[in-house]
């Protein structure tokens, strides 16, 4: 109950920049498809002007375009940067708000895993709202060509397939759950980071550098490991590895969390 | 509690996504069938390919119906690879897997390889069986492994490789290797005006081919892959040479170390090593069959009607042809048909312009 008042709570906080989020970001993708249609219109006139034919759009075009793909990358961009951001606004300002946190009598790890569950939350939230953003750009799409009787090439499952699309759209329950332990774990790690600098910062000065070292090096000796016996085996026995190189990473990375959260960091 | 509208509200979005992903991300696609006239056994561990470039797919379709080639969960994958690659075949490619580069052939004497190991050693691979696995290490190899290869074949008891001498295009030599002293020796190769491309049969990756001949150890005659040299010139002008393909077919005489042109300017599709014998269809629907120890040539008639793509597999002849509706597909052993089918989709016609269809 606690932990589900402290995910509360901290959506409640972000609610305001997570709507500007999304809203640039429709903005963005439905603004660009009329444009995108728009060109598409005007160079198909054109053609057909000149008495070229053969000319088709694909929706695949559209999700290749430059304006497209920044959207995507936007907003990766947001969500490490939110990852980071949910532990150092509460470290902001004078009597900083982190120190009433870690005093809570609910204890510290609870507040750990709100934090973790938020920001899984708001990202696949923005999965959500593709999802259901891009159907209705296809439908958009594919209704505006048939309106000017522009050909149209490709369907909807087609496109999805595109590329980096594929990982939002995976094949099979399983896959999709596999995205999201990996997402789970870039998420984890940055987590990690944030703890061991800010348990060191009282400290050194140096405690942004030997955090990133900790964390590289924790993740940099099973990657060793994985890339060292690439050579050796199959691609089960790779899966095999690398998975209980995850699991063993996973361990590593919530252990040092722990420590660095509850030990380390004095209020 | 006021606050819990906002998991709420985050959760309801979220589901409604998962509800659009469900529904909206799964593919249906276009169904192809395969129908098979007479003779199913032929098709039982088939796969007819069907390809397509723009916008890019791939169809698998076998008897019991098609899927997408791309489909499958990675469970689902990774239990297919296992099936595929069973433990006991796993030792000769997993020696082969290490080496720095590989080239790898089957033979009747089982699989063989060989490839480059640290700066200067270049080890030889041999299998029966798949699971034990024999290594034989030529030393102060520096000179062949800094040379382009172009295949290597097996000829009276003894692994021979053809290589371009410090990668010159047009210095071929060959190299024998003795494997009870682990020495090798090598001579020049008298090419006969064409450039050898490489050793049919031969392959790089350790991955198996659903092609791969099975070669006998005991052949004079080695078909190779000949190419020349031709000079070309670029819009702006600018001359270059590059190695193109002939159309024919040459073999290697590894007695007498050089090259035999069997047959020029002739397209020839498919190949199959039988025995001492290679075969290979001709665009006149015949099937030409040359002896490789004597280079005697026969043919005989086997393809009816218009030549489509050929594929040997199992020493069957898959024979595909494209129609308006998907692609017909002949089966034949030696001269006889033994299996007629075809492949098309379901409730689609007119739209089977330019895609391929390959047998695997």
């Amino acid at each position: 109950m606690n932990v589900l008042k402290l995910i509360s709570w901290e959506l409640d906080r972000v609610k305001k920049s997570y709507l500007i989020l999304v809203g640039i970001l429709l903005l963005l993708q439905f603004g660009w498809l009329g444009a995108f249609l728009w060109r598409q219109t005007a160079t198909y006139e054109q053609m057909r002007l000149e008495g070229m034919t053969g000319y088709t759009v694909s929706f695949l075009h559209y999700l290749g375009s430059t304006v497209f793909t920044l959207s995507v990358g936007v907003a990766i961009v947001a969500m490490i940067f939110f990852s980071v951001w949910i532990w150092y606004r509460d470290f902001q300002g004078r009597g900083t708000f982190m120190m009433r946190l870690l005093t809570i009598p609910t204890g510290r790890m609870e507040l750990f895993v709100a934090k973790f569950v938020t920001v899984m939350m708001l990202i696949l939230g923005l999965f959500a709202i593709q999802w259901m953003a891009l159907l209705l750009q296809y439908q958009l799409f594919t209704a505006w060509l048939n309106a000017k009787m522009i050909p149209l090439q490709g369907s909807f499952e087609m496109a999805i397939q595109f590329d980096y699309l594929a990982i939002m759209y995976p094949e099979s329950g399983f896959n999709f759950l596999v995205h999201q332990v990996l997402i789970g774990f870039v998420v984890l790690a940055l987590f990690t980071f944030v703890l061991v600098e800010r348990g060191l910062w009282q400290r050194t000065l140096w405690s942004p550098l030997l955090a990133i070292c900790v964390v590289s090096g924790l993740l940099a000796l099973p990657t060793f490991l994985i890339i060292y016996f690439d050579r050796y085996l199959f691609m089960d026995e790779q899966i095999g590895l690398f998975g209980l190189a995850l699991i063993g990473m996973v361990f590593g990375l919530t252990l040092l969390s722990r420590r660095f959260l509850s030990k380390k960091m004095s209020v | 509690m006021k606050r819990m509208v906002n998991v709420v509200a985050l959760g309801v979005i979220i589901t409604a996504g998962l509800a659009t992903y469900a529904v909206s991300g799964t593919e249906s696609g276009t169904d192809w069938s395969l129908q098979v006239e007479s003779n199913k056994k032929v098709w039982e561990n088939r796969i007819v390919r069907v390809a397509k470039d723009q916008p890019y797919t791939q169809i698998n379709v076998t008897l019991n119906g098609s899927t997408s080639s791309h489909k499958g969960s990675y469970f689902e994958q990774l239990l297919d690879f296992r099936t595929n690659f069973g433990e006991d075949s796993r030792s000769f490619k997993r020696a082969l897997k290490q080496l720095d580069y590989a080239q790898r052939i089957w033979t009747t004497d089982g699989e063989m390889a060989i490839g480059q190991k640290d700066r200067d050693t270049l080890v030889l691979l041999k299998s029966k069986d798949g699971k034990e696995v024999d290594v034989t290490e030529f030393k102060q190899a520096r000179e062949i492994l800094e040379s382009g290869w172009k295949g290597f074949y097996v000829y009276d008891g003894k692994v021979h490789l053809l290589y371009d001498q410090n990668y010159e295009t047009t210095n071929h030599h060959v190299a024998t290797f003795d494997e009870s002293t682990k020495t090798f020796v090598t001579q020049k190769v008298d090419r006969s005006k064409t450039l050898i491309g490489g050793v049919v049969g031969a392959e790089w990756s350790w991955y198996p081919s659903a092609y791969q001949g099975q070669v006998a150890t005991d052949n004079r005659y080695i078909p190779i892959r000949a190419t020349a040299l031709e000079t070309l010139q670029e819009d702006t002008g600018e001359e270059y040479t590059s190695e193109m393909d002939l159309p024919g077919l040459f073999v290697y005489d590894a007695k007498e170390n050089k090259v035999v042109t069997v047959n020029q300017s002739e397209e020839l599709q498919g190949m199959l090593f039988k025995g001492q014998e290679y075969r290979a269809i001709r665009s006149d629907r015949t099937e030409l069959i040359i002896d490789l120890n004597s280079l005697e040539q026969t043919t005989r008639q086997v393809i009816q009607g218009t030549v489509g793509s050929i594929t040997y597999i199992d020493q069957l002849i898959y024979h595909v042809l494209p129609t308006t509706e998907g692609a017909m597909l002949e089966v034949y052993d030696e001269e006889d048909m033994v299996s007629r089918a075809s492949i098309k989709a379901e409730g689609v016609s007119g739209q089977t312009a330019n895609q391929q269809y390959y047998v695997y």
